[in-house]
């Protein structure tokens, strides 16, 4: 379909068009998808949320980059440098550190808001693939960005964790040498997280973020219909421009504004700098994988490896396996609910245990 | 309204049932401003952050000796902070010190006692007693040795050189 | 809600952020700039030591790194570089260099502590060394005709400084011994850093006695430990009397927030106000009533009004001579007048041995014990009013003054008495129990109680008080009858009648 070049436009238009012949109508069409009313809720806006946090990410980070330096010897001082010398420097590290945090927050949130609307039901499993996907990349970051501040923390976390990894049946004791990089943490280990976290990882997360949201827009958000729920048909949907975009404005403003404060009140401190001679009293990783330490702690390296692969593929695979669970035992679907309930409720409680423990 | 499909044309979809132009003018003024200010201010905290910040170099004095251990008519050499060295010679006018990188192409001068001469091995430039260039590229490019701050401590006879100050990346 | 509404909401979460985001410049210009890590400045003459050291004394170079010195280029060499002819000088990887750092080398960069170090009490402590007390230390050799130091050199010396001797040949020649020719010191006087050290170049004292090397870090020196190391025990309770007293709990307590590391002038009254320290009082600057920065001497002893550790106190004025000399005069004797030629002893080092030397000297200043007090007072008078400074000194004086009359003249009459009648012996200073007796009372229990009283330590008193009575009434006093005794009835009665007038006067009935 052609342009229509509004009539009365001068030759110049004419001819920028003939330059960039985009179907503008098209985008316009794209703008204008029509959102389901629920969306209004702003439960169901943590997807959205996760995409701005995400770019908040990339901006404060690429920033972060231009005075960061990872090699062992230099990281922490540069890190320090950073924090206390370079103008707004604290400041811009601030945010990225509690918009990851605030990023994994919303990310959680978000998966068991899809989970328990279940919109990863046909025909979306491969979404909830991808998500889950994202889920790993997002830990990934968090993980490989801690460990590029060089603390204490840093370099004994990093060394639990690939240790950790060897317990992988199969491929483990391979990952581990790839993660470090050679048989121990050194050199190698901090520029491989390095490349991990500025490279790869963001790499991989734009295209599985660009494949997220292409199936949302080409399957259309999830209508939900709950029981006995009826809704007049003019209120059945909104426009996305400017409704919708208006209303993760206010929530991106709001966002914004509460990472601002809790970097003036809580700004990103520093420990001590790494030293592989020192191992501390009591290591911790960061609270998103308390879960999984806790586990450690309670049964031995290999049960926890497993048990966590396993549980992965299970959560993986979710769509699938309940689809298969409710055509073979006719599976209710409050039994998915449950399952969930229970699930995020251990959870919940090894987290909090963890962080209790010393 | 309804399209082919059943759907309502989106376009014509809205949950605005005010009808108050000079409200909504308000408050599209507002908005923008707002937002454009907050996010113009986060814009430019954050070039700050980028773009480091220009220090003019501190001089720092650093400890050359005692005086009566310059021999009249002879150099002595230091080292500054980052690792330049300085020559320093006395002489009936007293003490010069000199920057001992050549200004040519940054070769090491040193002192030839006998000749009286600063000489530079890479190109055979020769500098007098004052650091002027007398002889090699750089006499041919009018140059001298870059001239370094000494001086004397009357009472205690420290010899203290002015050299700068090695920063660090900073911002 | 309408567009309207959520537009207006937006806007007003906008400002809100943009506060917050002012609240962040803000904050961003208040920041206070990262101490810059300062880095150690090696010059060319030092670079080789640290090369070579940092292998065979880690540790030592990096407090030297630490310093103040190496950040403004001050190595190895500034302060161990010698003169091929100095005795303690050896040829080291070309550079000829002393393992003895003198306040004499220090006085290179600091002339002024060194000149007031050189003429205080500090310095002449290694004269200290020849008092009675150190022959129970000594090991007598009388067939060599020498003193063998041993016993003196873990004990005395180390608090009051050694005579640095060399081993010599035959002929008087040091001897030099390793490839590098190293002049061999006499182990019996180094290592060594007393106060009063005699050191080969003519100089008195060590600088890092109090100004541990290699990181010479202030809050060191300003410590009042530093000051215990030697100002402790039976004799001059100085430290235990702190550690009583108000001020000693103020410090402990407070430490932390006296900023005992600042680089330059450490003030009272400006810089710090929780507690004084030993130096504080001593050797301190403190702000004065009108507002300037006082006092500030490496001379110690300049506020001191009285002389407590004798046997009998007097408080003393000031005589300084022209070249610097300072004495102490009692005041009971006339202090010479400016313009006078006095005669003076000196205690010098020649060819190694101790001597004492007559230097005329001509008088330059005289500062009475009322303006040397007044010096002390004002660094009292930053926490304390007038009134109760004062009084306190009132209480003080009386103290001492009680002590003088009641225990020490008494006793020392008696000893002056004893020695004109040869009961006792001079030489021999410990023979006899009436002898010990009299030690006791005055240079234990005397000196206890006097220093507590001065300094506030009122159990600490108490205590040297009850050794200075029990000393005098239950052996001092029968020691003599014994003494004399020996010699025969007719002492007996005489002694044993002049114990009684002093027992039935007003003081002891």
């Amino acid at each position: 379909m052609k342009s229509k070049v509004p009539a009365g436009k001068t030759g110049f238009i004419n001819k920028l068009d003939e330059m960039f012949p985009m179907d503008w109508e098209i985008l316009r069409q794209a703008g204008a998808e029509p959102v389901p009313h629920h969306l209004k809720k702003w439960w169901f806006c943590l997807g959205g949320t996760v995409l701005y946090l995400f770019i908040i990410q990339v901006i404060t980070g690429v920033a972060l980059t231009f005075y960061y330096v990872p090699f062992p010897e230099e990281a922490y001082q540069s890190v320090a440098t950073i924090t206390q010398e370079i103008r707004f420097g604290w400041f811009i590290r601030s945010l990225h550190r509690w918009a990851s945090n605030f990023l994994i927050v919303a990310l959680f949130l978000h998966m068991f808001r899809v989970y328990f609307t279940g919109a990863y039901r046909h025909p979306r499993q491969i979404n909830w693939l991808i998500g889950f996907i994202l889920l790993f990349i997002t830990l990934a970051f968090g993980f490989t960005g801690y460990s590029l501040v060089y603390e204490q923390m840093s370099f004994w976390g990093a060394t639990v964790a690939t240790n950790l990894t060897e317990a992988v049946p199969f491929a483990g004791p391979t990952l581990a040498y790839f993660l470090r990089g050679g048989p121990d943490i050194g050199d190698n280990t901090l520029t491989r997280f390095f490349v991990l976290h500025i490279g790869i990882l963001p790499t991989a997360a734009f295209i599985f973020i660009g494949l997220h949201i292409l199936l949302i827009r080409l399957h259309g958000v999830t209508e939900l219909h709950f029981e006995g729920e009826t809704v007049p048909e003019e209120k059945r949907f909104f426009r996305f421009l400017p409704d919708h975009v208006i209303n993760e404005l206010m929530l991106g403003v709001l966002l914004l504004y509460i990472l601002t404060i809790l970097s003036l009140i809580f700004p990103a401190g520093l420990g001590t700098p790494a030293d592989p001679n020192v191992t501390p009293e009591h290591i911790k990783p960061e609270w998103y994988f308390y879960f999984n330490f806790r586990l450690l702690k309670l049964t031995s390296l290999n049960v926890s490896v497993v048990f966590t692969l396993f549980l992965f593929m299970a959560i993986f695979l979710w769509p699938f396996i309940e689809e298969f669970l409710q055509k073979k035992f006719k599976f209710p679907d409050v039994l998915s609910v449950m399952f969930g309930l229970v699930f995020v409720l251990i959870f919940l409680l090894f987290t909090v245990w963890e962080s209790f423990a010393l | 309204m309804e399209q082919e499909d059943g759907k309502l044309n989106p376009s014509e979809i809205s949950n605005d049932h005010s009808n108050n132009s000079k409200r909504d003018f308000l408050s599209k003024i507002f908005i923008t401003l707002g937002v454009a200010f907050a996010y113009g201010l986060l814009a430019f905290e954050g070039l700050f952050f980028i773009i480091p910040k220009k220090r003019k170099t501190e001089k720092i004095k650093i400890y050359g000796g005692r005086l009566k251990q310059y021999k009249l008519g002879t150099v002595r050499a230091f080292y500054d902070l980052q690792g330049n060295e300085i020559l320093i010679m006395r002489d009936d006018a007293g003490l010069r010190a000199f920057s001992a990188s050549c200004p040519h192409l940054g070769c090491k001068v040193h002192w030839e006692g006998d000749k009286n001469e600063f000489y530079c091995p890479c190109h055979k430039g020769i500098f007098n007693s004052q650091g002027t260039a007398i002889s090699g590229p750089p006499a041919d490019a009018h140059q001298s040795l870059k001239k370094v701050s000494v001086e004397v401590d009357e009472k205690s006879q420290i010899v203290y050189i002015e050299v700068n100050k090695p920063r660090r990346m900073s911002g | 809600m309408t567009l309207n509404t959520k537009r207006w909401i937006v806007a007003g979460l906008s400002f809100f952020l943009l506060a917050s985001l002012l609240l962040v410049a803000y904050r961003e210009t208040q920041r206070k700039l990262f101490e810059e890590m300062q880095i150690a400045v090696v010059t060319a003459d030092s670079r080789a030591c640290v090369e070579c050291h940092k292998n065979d004394s880690p540790a030592l170079v990096k407090e030297w790194e630490y310093s103040r010195h190496a950040k403004v280029g001050i190595g190895c060499v500034e302060c161990h570089s010698a003169e091929r002819s100095d005795v303690d000088a050896w040829k080291h990887e070309g550079v000829y260099i002393s393992a003895l750092v003198t306040p004499l080398d220090c006085a290179e960069c600091h002339e002024k502590e060194y000149e007031e170090f050189e003429n205080s009490a500090h310095a002449k402590a290694g004269e200290l060394i020849f008092n009675p007390e150190s022959i129970l230390a000594e090991d007598t050799l009388e067939a060599a005709g020498q003193t063998h130091m041993s016993n003196t050199a873990r004990t005395c010396q180390e608090c009051h400084g050694s005579i640095i001797k060399f081993a010599r040949d035959e002929e008087g020649q040091v001897i030099r011994t390793g490839s590098q020719k190293k002049p061999f010191i006499d182990p019996e006087t180094w290592p060594n850093s007393g106060m009063g050290r005699f050191n080969p170049d003519g100089s008195k004292g060590s600088c890092h006695a109090c100004h541990a090397r290699h990181a010479f870090q202030a809050s060191l020196s300003r410590s009042p430990t530093t000051c215990g190391k030697c100002h402790m025990g039976p004799d001059h309770p100085q430290m235990e009397i702190y550690d009583e007293s108000k001020h000693g709990i103020g410090y402990y307590a407070n430490r932390e927030r006296m900023d005992l590391n600042k680089r330059g002038e450490w003030v009272l009254g400006r810089d710090y106000s929780a507690a004084p320290t030993c130096s504080t009082c001593h050797i301190g600057s403190y702000m004065s009533a009108q507002g300037f920065v006082e006092g500030g001497s490496h001379d110690v002893g300049v506020r001191i009004s009285w002389k407590l550790l004798p046997a009998i106190s007097t408080r003393v004025n000031l005589v300084i001579f022209e070249d610097g000399y300072k004495e102490n005069y009692p005041e009971d004797l006339d202090a010479p007048s400016i313009g006078d030629e006095v005669v003076t002893t000196e205690t010098v080092v020649e060819n190694e041995m101790a001597v004492n030397k007559e230097v005329t000297r001509k008088v330059a200043e005289v500062i009475s014990w009322e303006d040397r007090r007044e010096t002390m007072i004002g660094a009292c008078l930053n926490c304390h009013n007038d009134t109760y400074v004062d009084n306190f000194y009132d209480q003080f004086d009386e103290f001492v003054e009680n002590y003088n009359e009641q225990f020490a003249e008494p006793a020392q009459n008696i000893m002056n008495m004893m020695q004109e009648d040869g009961l006792i012996n001079p030489k021999t200073p410990f023979e006899k129990e009436v002898q010990w007796a009299f030690w006791d009372i005055w240079h234990r229990g005397g000196r206890q109680a006097k220093l507590g009283a001065s300094m506030m330590g009122p159990s600490i008193t108490r205590q040297g008080m009850y050794k200075v009575s029990e000393a005098f009434y239950s052996r001092f006093l029968p020691a003599v009858i014994d003494a004399a005794a020996e010699k025969g009835p007719d002492m007996e009665k005489k002694y044993r009648k002049m114990v009684e007038e002093v027992l039935s006067g007003i003081d002891h009935k």
